[in-house]
């Protein structure tokens, strides 16, 4: 039992929250060579950027609005949006930044649109999934994902964009339009309330 | 036997978005940069119908407006005024007074009593005195 509770335990639970991820700077050319082209005009791209950027854009959806379906819904609403920019794309200083932050705007749009229209409960949203190589792990991600539907969106969002984005506190604030204390402290208790639920569904299987 | 895993991070992680998205996604946005993406802000008003119809119903109002205003009565005095004032040189006086600066000076009352009975008791300076 004692490792089937340390296998259910995130390391990034542990994480201290100065820790700072540095992006890379090769990245971050890739993306502005990418956001230049289309800029430019040239359609070809947007294979490449989709490629570079859908599983993010995705992700970042699926924890925020906590359905599959709507996730869906804001990656092609945010490429759609991405590709009426037009030349105002070159301007953009931080691609990746901006286009989570865009994914996270649609997002919010989406779940007050959901709001309004009583969404069903995201209990069984897959928010993490068992590689392909170790289907027997299953159990543990749907166990995970559970808990994690349990958390406030906000909170969740700033699991995902900080433990499977890589971004910094700083980006995480711009990406949600808060001060890089806020995204720190969302994380901070979102870490907290994890570990309870965490050692509460220990105790209940145990 | 397999162990089990340290953390989640060994394996777990949010599914990636399903291959059918990929083209959905693409098409849409292929067709909204071919409809949009190239143009600037002037284009895409021009290609608006509404912000055309605005345009044009500003312009009509703006045209009215100025067909008004142009055949109603003209500002200043009746034009068979106007010859007599010039004969009479009221047009350059009309325009000293217009052009006067005014000076206020806002004192407090007791402070302009005070000055007036300072002048009223101070005696006059006479040439004598000076000497």
């Amino acid at each position: 039992m004692e490792a089937m509770t340390r296998s259910l335990k995130p390391e990034w639970l542990a994480e201290s929250v100065s820790d700072e991820v540095q992006p890379e700077e090769g990245a971050s050319d890739c993306w502005l060579t990418i956001f230049a082209a289309l800029a430019d005009g040239r359609v070809a791209v947007l294979d490449e950027l989709y490629d570079l950027a859908a599983a993010d854009v995705y992700r970042l959806a699926l924890w925020r609005v906590g359905s599959a379906e709507d996730a869906e819904d804001v990656v092609q609403d945010v490429f759609v949006r991405v590709a009426e920019q037009g030349h105002r794309l070159a301007a953009v200083r931080r691609p990746r930044t901006w286009l989570l932050t865009v994914a996270h705007r649609c997002a919010v749009d989406l779940c007050r649109r959901n709001r309004r229209r009583q969404a069903d409960p995201v209990e069984e949203t897959p928010y993490l999934t068992a590689p392909a190589a170790d289907p027997d792990r299953g159990i543990e991600a749907e166990t995970l994902s559970r808990l994690i539907a349990r958390l406030p969106e906000k909170q969740r969002e700033v699991i995902l964009l900080r433990h499977f984005a890589d971004c910094t506190f700083s980006d995480i604030g711009r990406i949600t339009g808060v001060p890089t204390f806020t995204a720190a402290s969302r994380h901070r208790l979102a870490v907290a309330k994890l570990r309870r639920l965490l050692e509460k569904n220990h105790e209940t299987t145990s | 036997m397999k162990q089990p895993p340290d953390s989640v991070s060994d394996g777990l992680a949010p599914p990636v978005p399903p291959s059918a998205l990929r083209d959905r996604t693409l098409q849409a946005a292929r067709a909204a940069m071919t409809e949009n993406g190239g143009d600037d802000i002037w284009s895409r008003l021009w290609k608006s119908r509404p912000i055309r119809l605005a345009w044009a119903a500003s312009v009509a109002v703006l045209l009215f407006g100025h067909m008004v205003i142009g055949t109603g009565a003209p500002s200043g005095p009746p034009d068979t005024l106007r010859p007599v004032m010039a004969a009479a040189g009221l047009r350059d006086e009309l325009a000293k007074v217009i052009d006067v600066e005014r000076v206020t000076i806002e004192l407090p009352a007791w402070e302009i009593r005070v000055s007036r009975d300072r002048v009223e008791t101070e005696p006059p300076t006479t040439n004598e005195d000076q000497s």
